[in-house]
C-alpha cells in the first residue's frame, strides 16, 4: 500500500502536484459547511436565526481548519494511523515535495523561506502604497477606510514575516543540520507548524471581502471589538499562526536539548543555535496570550463577554496588558535569531573566534529572562496606574545591558580580523550598524518622559523599523545570501548582491531616519493625512521609500537568475568551520553521510593547533576527520 | 594592536565632541510652549548627551575597521585573523561599563524627571473635561458651563487639568506644542496637566491643535481640533460669549408646530434638506439609528457652525430625541452632527 501510493505521486503529470492543496481546499470547504451546519443545528433548536457571520464563521473556520490540514496531506502522512492504518511515509521527491505536506525539515524550511518572502514582497508593495498617499498631505490614493486597511495589512503582513521567516525558515532549514542532527525531533508537528500558515494567509485576505479591519497589527480594543467583521477573521488568523509559532517552538527547544551529534556540548554550539535556543522559549511560553487576547476579542465580539467593554464591568487597558505581554517578548522573537546570524556571519567572515562567546550567550539568555518583565513600556501613557511607571522604566533599561553584550561580541569579533568583504558581511556590518540607531532610540521610548512626547508619534515608526527593517531584514539578508549556496547548491551573483546592499542600505537610511524628525515636529502614526507643514519631510521619506522598494528588484532578480543559473556551489565555499557547511550543498536527505562527531569549537580560527570541529567516522570506527 | 587602539580612540573622542557641540547648541525639538514640554525637552537632551558617545563609539569603531581590516571580496578566503576569544577581562569592563551607563540614565533623566512629567500635585486653575468620540473631541469648562465641539481655547500661564475620557474606543489625547500624550480610555478618567507658557493658535503653529494619537477608527486621523492659547482676558471674553450654547431645550410635541423628523443611519443624515412654516415653533424628532455610534443633531445660524439655535444632547445609538426650536425668521439656517460634521450636514429652511 505503501509503495503504490508512492508511485502514483511520482509519475503522475505535473498538475499532481497541486492535488494536495486542492484537497485541502475541498476538506476545508466541506469543513466550513459542517461547523456552519451545526451551529445553525444549535441555534435553530435555540429559537435563533441558522447563521450568524460572527458564531458562523468561527465555528467554521475550526472545522476549515481541520480539514485543510488533513487534506493537505495530515491524514495520509499521520492521520491514518490514528485508525490503526499504516500511513503513507513519503511523497513525490521532486519539486512536487514543495507544495506537499512532508516531514523533512529541508522542504520544510523552503516552504517558509519561500511563503514569507512573497509576504514581505506584497507587504513592501503596502508599503509603497502608504508613500504614495503620504506624496500630498490629504493623502494621494487612498480614502480614510482604505488607507486604515492598507496599514493594517502591512502591520500584521510584516509582524508575521518578522515572527516567522527566521525561526522558520534557517530555524528548520539549518539547526538541525547544524547541530548534526538527522531532522526536528518531531518532523509530523514541524509539517503541521508549515500547514498552519496558508490558512491564515487566506484568512487575512479573505478578510478584506468582510470589511477588512482598520485597528492596525495590534487591534487594540474597544476598536476591534466594534469594527467590520473582517476583525473576526484577524483573530482567528492570529490564534492559528500562534498554534503554529508554539508548536515551532515547542520543536526546537526539544531538537536543540536532545538531539546534538555526540561531542556537541552546549559550549560548542554555534551563536546562531543559542539564539533560536532563547527565541524558541519565548514562542513557546508567550505567544498564548496573544492568541487569549484574540480570543477574548472574539468572545468580546461574538458571545456577548465583556472582557473589554467597560459599561459591562470589563477595561480596555486589560487587553493591553494581555497582549504587550506576548507582543514585548515577541520582538525578541524578531531580533535575537537575526543577531545570532550577524554574530555568526561576522566570525566566519572576519576570519576570527567568535569574541566573548560565552558572554554573547548570556546575552541571549539574559534577554529571554527580562522579556517578560518589561511590556508595560507600551503603556506608559495609557492610563496604567502612576506606581507602574518606574518600575517598567527601571526593567526596560536593564533588557539593555545584555543587548549590549552583542554588540561587545560584534566589535570584538570584527577587531584585527581579516574582512571578507562579501555579500553576506555586508549585510552583517550594516545591521550592527541599523540595530545601533534602533537600540539607542529605543531609549528614548523607555525612558517615560521621553515616551510622554514620543507615544505614538512617528519616533515609534522609526524606532521599530530600525529594530525590525535595519535589525531583522538586513540579517535575513545577510542569511539568504550566507547560506544561499548551501540551500540551493549553487552561488548567487556577487555584483547584483552588492548593488542591492548599497542601494538598501542608503535607501533603508535615507527613508526612516527622517522620520525621527518627523516624530517630534508632530506626525503621529497611522493617520491617512497629515498637517501640510510636514510635506517636505514626507515627500523624501516617499522618494527614499521607492528606492528602497527597487533595491528588492535587484534582490529579486538576483536569487531567481542565480536559482536557475548561478554557478554551481561547492561544499563549503566560505571555508566555514560550522556543521552546516562540512557535507554537500544541498545537502542530502539525511544531511550528513556519516553523523559528525564533534571534536572542537565551531569559531576557533586562526587558534594555534585547534581541533576541527567535526570528524566523521565511520560508525564503530575511529576514522579520520573530513573537515 | 596598540596603534590601532589609539586611533579609534582619538576618532571616538572626535566625534563625541563634535556629537555633543550640535546636541546642546542645536534646537533639537521644535520650540515646546508648555511647561511640561520644557521638562521633557530637557529630559530628550540629556539622553541625546548619553546617547552621542555610545553611538560615536560603534560608529568610530566600525568606520575604523572596516577600511583598516577588509581583506576583498575574493573568491577564497583570506587567511585566518588573530585568535582573540574575548576572555579576559574585556567583556567583564564592557559590561560594568553598559551597566553604568544604563542606571545612569534610568536615574538621570528616567526616574528624576518621571515626577515633573507625569506627577500631579499642586491645584490647577482651570480643569477641562475632554471627551474623545469617534472622531471628534467634546471639550467642557465645568467651571463656566461651556462646552465646546470647534476649538480648545486656554488662557496662557495658567496651570490647566484635563481629564480624559472616551465615549467609545481609545483616543489619544496629543497637543504636539505642550509635548506630551495621553490616552483616553472608556470607562476611566486619565488625566494631564500643562501650563500653557506662550499665546499662538493653530492657524501659525500647526502644532497647535489637538490630535488624537490612537488609531481610533476610520476618520482618525482627521480627529483633530484647532488649540488657541489666549490671554486671561480674552479667555474670559470668550468663556462669556460661549456661555448659553451648551443649552439644549428640549420639549414635547405641542399643537401648532411644525414636527420634523430626521435620522442618522450610517454615519449619514436621512435628508440634507429640511423645511419648516415661518411663524411657529418647529419640533424636531431625531433618530440615532447608528448602534452604539454618537451622533447629535445642532442647529445653526451660520454655515460654519458658530452661532448656535439648539442642539440635542450626544449619545449613542440606538436612541430617539426631541429638540425644540424658537420661532426663527424666514431663511436658511443649517445643522449638522458636530461629531461628524464632514458627512453629516444640511439645511434648513424656514419659508
Amino acid at each position: 500500500m505503501v509503495t503504490r501510493a508512492v508511485e502514483q505521486q511520482s509519475h503522475g503529470g505535473p498538475w499532481t502536484a497541486f492535488l494536495p492543496l486542492v484537497r485541502g481546499l475541498v476538506w476545508a470547504m466541506i469543513g466550513f459547511a459542517v461547523g456552519a451546519a451545526l451551529t445553525a443545528v444549535v441555534r435553530i433548536a435555540g429559537g435563533r436565526s441558522a447563521w450568524t457571520f460572527g458564531l458562523s464563521f468561527s465555528v467554521g473556520y475550526v472545522f476549515a481548519l481541520l480539514g485543510w490540514l488533513l487534506g493537505v496531506g495530515m491524514w495520509e502522512r499521520w492521520g491514518r494511523e490514528w485508525f490503526g492504518r499504516p500511513t503513507v511515509e513519503e511523497g513525490p521527491t521532486d519539486w512536487r515535495r514543495y507544495l506537499a505536506f512532508t516531514t523533512d525539515h529541508k522542504v520544510i524550511g523552503i516552504q517558509y523561506l519561500a511563503t514569507f518572502v512573497v509576504v514581505f514582497l506584497l507587504a513592501g508593495l503596502l508599503a509603497m502604497l502608504i508613500r504614495i498617499q503620504y506624496l500630498t498631505p490629504g493623502g494621494t490614493v487612498l480614502d480614510n477606510a482604505t488607507y486604515n486597511r492598507v496599514m493594517s495589512m502591512h502591520g500584521i503582513l510584516m509582524i508575521a514575516v518578522a515572527v516567522a521567516i527566521f525561526v522558520g525558515s534557517f530555524g528548520n532549514y539549518l539547526l538541525p543540520i547544524m547541530i548534526g542532527a538527522r531532522d526536528v525531533a518531531f518532523p509530523r508537528l514541524n509539517a503541521l507548524s508549515y500547514w498552519l500558515v496558508p490558512p491564515v494567509a487566506i484568512l487575512l485576505f479573505v478578510s478584506q471581502a468582510f470589511g477588512g479591519w482598520d485597528s492596525g497589527w495590534t487591534a487594540y480594543a474597544p476598536l476591534s471589538v466594534r469594527n467590520a467583521p473582517g476583525q473576526i477573521l484577524f483573530c482567528l488568523a492570529i490564534i492559528t499562526f500562534g498554534l503554529s509559532s508554539i508548536v515551532g517552538g515547542l520543536n526546537f527547544l526539544v531538537t536543540i536539548i536532545t538531539m546534538r551529534a555526540h561531542g556537541m556540548t552546549w559550549g560548542r554550539l554555534p551563536i546562531f543555535v543559542w539564539s533560536i535556543f532563547a527565541t524558541s522559549w519565548i514562542a513557546l511560553l508567550f505567544t498564548q496570550f496573544f492568541a487569549a487576547a484574540m480570543l477574548m476579542v472574539l468572545l468580546d465580539r461574538i458571545a456577548g463577554t465583556s472582557f473589554f467593554a467597560a459599561s459591562n464591568g470589563g477595561s480596555a487597558i486589560l487587553y493591553q496588558h494581555v497582549f504587550w505581554f506576548y507582543s514585548h517578548p515577541a520582538v525578541y522573537i524578531f531580533i535575537m535569531p537575526a543577531l545570532g546570524v550577524t554574530l555568526e556571519v561576522l566570525s566566519h567572515f572576519s576570519r576570527k573566534p567568535l569574541f566573548a562567546y560565552r558572554w554573547a550567550v548570556g546575552g541571549f539568555l539574559g534577554i529571554l529572562a527580562m522579556s517578560a518583565l518589561v511590556w508595560v513600556h507600551h503603556m506608559f501613557v495609557t492610563g496604567v496606574p502612576y506606581k507602574l511607571e518606574a518600575p517598567f522604566l527601571i526593567t526596560t533599561e536593564i533588557i539593555s545591558i545584555p543587548t549590549g553584550l552583542i554588540f561587545l561580541t560584534a566589535l570584538g569579533t570584527i577587531w584585527q580580523g581579516r574582512l571578507w568583504l562579501r555579500v553576506p558581511m555586508l549585510f552583517a556590518l550594516a545591521e550592527v550598524f541599523n540595530f545601533l540607531i534602533g537600540g539607542i532610540t529605543g531609549i528614548f521610548l523607555a525612558d517615560v518622559p521621553t515616551d510622554a512626547m514620543l507615544h505614538n508619534s512617528y519616533w515609534v515608526v522609526a524606532h521599530f523599523h530600525y529594530t525590525i527593517m535595519g535589525g531583522e531584514i538586513f540579517a535575513l539578508m545577510a542569511a539568504i545570501y550566507y547560506w544561499f549556496p548551501k540551500m540551493t547548491g549553487r552561488m548567487y551573483s556577487e555584483r547584483v548582491g552588492r548593488l542591492h546592499f548599497a542601494l538598501m542600505f542608503i535607501a533603508f537610511n535615507g527613508t526612516f531616519l527622517p522620520m525621527f524628525w518627523a516624530g517630534v515636529h508632530g506626525m503621529n502614526r497611522r493617520i491617512a493625512t497629515y498637517v501640510p507643514s510636514l510635506q517636505g519631510v514626507n515627500d523624501l521619506i516617499s522618494a527614499m521609500g521607492f528606492l528602497l522598494g527597487i533595491s528588492f528588484l535587484f534582490f529579486v532578480a538576483n536569487m531567481a537568475y542565480s536559482l536557475v543559473r548561478g554557478r554551481k556551489a561547492v561544499a563549503n565555499p566560505w571555508g566555514a568551520r560550522t556543521l552546516e557547511w562540512q557535507t554537500s550543498s544541498p545537502p542530502p536527505v539525511e544531511n550528513f553521510l556519516v553523523p559528525p562527531v564533534v571534536t572542537g569549537h565551531p569559531y576557533d580560527y586562526g587558534v594555534p593547533g585547534a581541533a576541527p570541529y567535526a570528524a566523521f567516522a565511520p560508525a564503530g570506527g575511529s576514522g579520520e576527520a573530513s573537515s | 594592536m596598540k596603534r590601532d587602539l589609539a586611533i579609534v580612540g582619538v576618532l571616538w573622542l572626535a566625534l563625541t565632541v563634535v556629537g555633543e557641540a550640535v546636541v546642546l547648541n542645536a534646537s533639537l525639538l521644535p520650540p515646546l510652549i508648555s511647561n511640561k514640554g520644557a521638562d521633557i525637552g530637557h529630559a530628550f537632551r540629556v539622553l541625546l548627551v548619553y546617547a552621542v558617545p555610545v553611538f560615536a563609539f560603534v560608529v568610530a569603531a566600525l568606520i575604523y575597521m572596516v577600511p583598516r581590516y577588509r581583506a576583498g571580496a575574493a573568491e577564497t578566503p583570506p587567511e585566518d585573523g588573530p585568535p582573540l576569544r574575548g576572555r579576559g577581562r574585556v567583556p567583564l569592563a564592557w559590561f560594568g561599563v553598559t551597566t553604568a551607563l544604563a542606571v545612569a540614565l534610568m536615574i538621570y533623566p528616567g526616574l528624576t524627571e518621571l515626577p515633573k512629567v507625569l506627577g500631579e500635585n499642586r491645584n490647577p486653575e482651570l480643569v477641562v473635561d475632554v471627551q474623545g468620540v469617534q472622531w471628534a473631541w467634546i471639550v467642557s469648562y465645568p467651571q463656566y458651563k461651556v462646552k465646546s465641539m470647534n476649538e480648545l481655547v486656554l488662557p496662557v500661564d495658567q496651570l490647566v487639568r484635563f481629564e480624559l475620557t472616551s465615549l467609545d474606543v481609545l483616543h489619544g489625547f496629543w497637543i504636539p506644542a505642550f509635548g506630551m500624550t495621553m490616552e483616553a480610555v472608556p470607562g476611566m478618567t486619565t488625566t494631564v496637566q500643562y501650563r500653557p507658557t506662550k499665546t499662538g493658535s493653530f492657524a501659525g503653529n500647526p502644532l497647535l491643535r489637538l490630535q488624537c494619537s490612537e488609531l481610533c477608527g476610520l476618520n482618525h486621523s482627521t480627529m483633530s481640533m484647532p488649540v488657541r492659547v489666549v490671554s486671561a482676558q480674552e479667555f474670559q471674553d470668550w468663556v462669556r460669549q460661549q456661555a448659553g450654547t451648551t443649552a439644549s431645550p428640549i420639549s414635547t410635541p405641542s399643537a401648532g408646530e411644525t414636527r420634523l423628523t430626521i435620522a442618522a443611519k450610517d454615519t449619514r443624515f436621512s435628508t440634507d434638506r429640511l423645511e419648516a412654516r415661518a411663524g411657529a415653533p418647529v419640533s424636531v424628532t431625531f433618530k440615532n439609528e447608528d448602534d452604539s455610534v454618537f451622533h447629535d443633531i445642532a442647529f445653526y445660524r451660520t454655515a460654519d457652525a458658530k452661532d448656535l439655535i439648539a442642539k440635542t444632547d450626544l449619545k449613542p445609538g440606538p436612541v430617539t430625541e426631541q429638540l425644540g426650536l424658537p420661532v426663527l425668521p424666514p431663511g436658511t439656517y443649517y445643522f449638522r452632527c458636530d461629531v461628524h460634521p464632514a458627512e453629516m450636514k444640511g439645511e434648513l429652511v424656514i419659508k
